[in-house]
């Protein structure tokens, strides 16, 4: 009996862990994500006011020019054309002058750029700030926010 | 037979001298060439265009420019590996608009070529350790025009005091807010350039740097920052932004403030200029 309860304690344990262990790698492994301090957060699909979010799953991110229903895996900007750089490569992108959607984009491998990005909305799988854990896609204007910092994690 | 490309005859290497048979048997030999300072010239180091800048107009258009000095040199500099310390050792002032890419077109010591090299590439850590000490410890002058500010180095940036922020479409730009005081631009009033990529900046110790004008383009109705100055050590540094077309260089008005940009670089009295037109 003793050694019965003994085995039912270990699997409680072991069964809280496999939770909990989830949840934080999950904060750990998350993308810092801001929001412009007066932004309205207005989930375009819902329509609701989203939480302030600051940590999104990591390879959730998606780019919107122009439709909700056809994301992309890059981000779309003019430099000397129209060009295209794959959230991989990015280490991060933080907005520089909002009123021309110029933002800078950094690269894992040190270079960066300025451009004016074309991207109208992003989406992305929000992380709970309390219990860390994932909430239904967020669709909001791009503009709204401040920063997606990626790392250097692949 | 013999292979003239590569072995000149004795009697050519007779008539040339020694000099002539280096420069026939080996471009690098174009190293052993590199111009010293002659007593009472001002030398000034240009490493100017690529494939985006037109390196043409870009060269005669500065030379129009400063051959106004007596005893002005400007050497242009045609491949980067020849931008050395031994040629900055004695210059006076270095002009550079290059962003990060490598020279393009490369430059070649052959009339005729079926395949063009390689360009070096610029902005190495070479490039970088002889400016920053000549600028630094010597008192040359730099000239960082138009898409410098791309260099791509960190260090680049720091120097000269930016952080770059990248052009929009190529379209017209007016020139404003001009100094009213600085030697630069004082009593030079806004003006207009056809067409240009208006790049901008974020100066990075406004304390130290004094902005010397802004712009604004047509189009986008962008308002930047398009010039500015400060000290570096011994040295001075300016950086215009006007630059990507032939149309920039030959406006009198940025023509006067390249003139007198070179001067407070040099950190010599400004002559009068009188515009050469285009």
């Amino acid at each position: 009996m003793k050694h019965h309860k003994l085995t039912l304690l270990l699997l409680a344990i072991f069964l809280t862990g496999a939770f909990i262990i989830p949840t934080n790698l999950l904060a750990d492994e998350a993308v810092k994500i801001a929001f412009e301090e007066n932004a309205k957060r207005i989930d375009l699909v819902t329509g609701r006011e989203l939480p302030s979010y600051t940590a999104a799953e990591r390879g959730s991110i998606r780019f919107h020019r122009g439709r909700l229903d056809d994301p992309e895996a890059f981000v779309t900007f003019f430099h000397d054309g129209i060009r295209k750089s794959g959230t991989d490569q990015l280490f991060s992108m933080e907005k520089v002058q909002p009123r021309f959607a110029i933002w800078r984009l950094r690269y894992k491998r040190g270079n960066k750029n300025t451009p004016r990005i074309h991207d109208l909305a992003v989406s992305f799988i929000p992380i709970t700030s309390d219990t860390k854990e994932t909430a239904r896609r967020a669709y909001v204007l791009l503009s709204d926010m401040t920063l997606i910092e990626w790392g250097d994690k692949e | 037979m013999m292979n003239r490309e590569k072995s000149p005859s004795r009697r050519t290497a007779l008539k040339t001298g020694a000099a002539g048979l280096a420069a026939a048997v080996t471009p690098i030999a174009a190293k052993a060439a590199i111009p010293k300072k002659a007593p009472g010239e001002t030398k000034i180091v240009a490493v100017m265009g690529d494939y985006w800048h037109p390196a043409a107009s870009q060269e005669r258009h500065v030379r129009q420019i400063l051959s106004q000095g007596k005893n002005y040199t400007v050497h242009f500099v045609l491949a980067s590996r020849f931008l050395t310390a031994e040629l900055l050792s004695d210059a006076d002032l270095l002009i550079t608009a290059r962003y990060g890419g490598a020279d393009d077109p490369a430059w070649s010591p052959d009339p005729v070529i079926s395949e063009r090299p390689k360009g070096d590439r610029i902005w190495t850590d070479e490039h970088l350790d002889a400016i920053f000490d000549n600028v630094r410890n010597r008192g040359m002058g730099w000239m960082s025009i138009h898409c410098t500010i791309f260099s791509g180095r960190t260090e680049v940036e720091d120097f000269i005091g930016i952080e770059p922020i990248l052009h929009q479409e190529i379209q017209p730009v007016v020139i404003k807010d001009l100094h009213p005081t600085h030697p630069i631009t004082e009593g030079i009033g806004t003006f207009f350039i056809n067409l240009d990529e208006q790049f901008d900046v974020q100066i990075k110790d406004p304390e130290t740097t004094t902005v010397l004008f802004r712009s604004l383009a047509v189009h986008d109705k962008r308002d930047a920052v398009s010039g500015w100055c400060l000290d570096r050590g011994k040295g001075r540094v300016v950086g215009l932004l006007p630059g990507h077309y032939q149309w920039s260089y030959r406006v009198p008005e940025y023509q006067e403030i390249f003139w007198r940009a070179a001067h407070w670089a040099m950190q010599r009295e400004i002559p009068a200029f009188k515009a050469p037109g285009a």
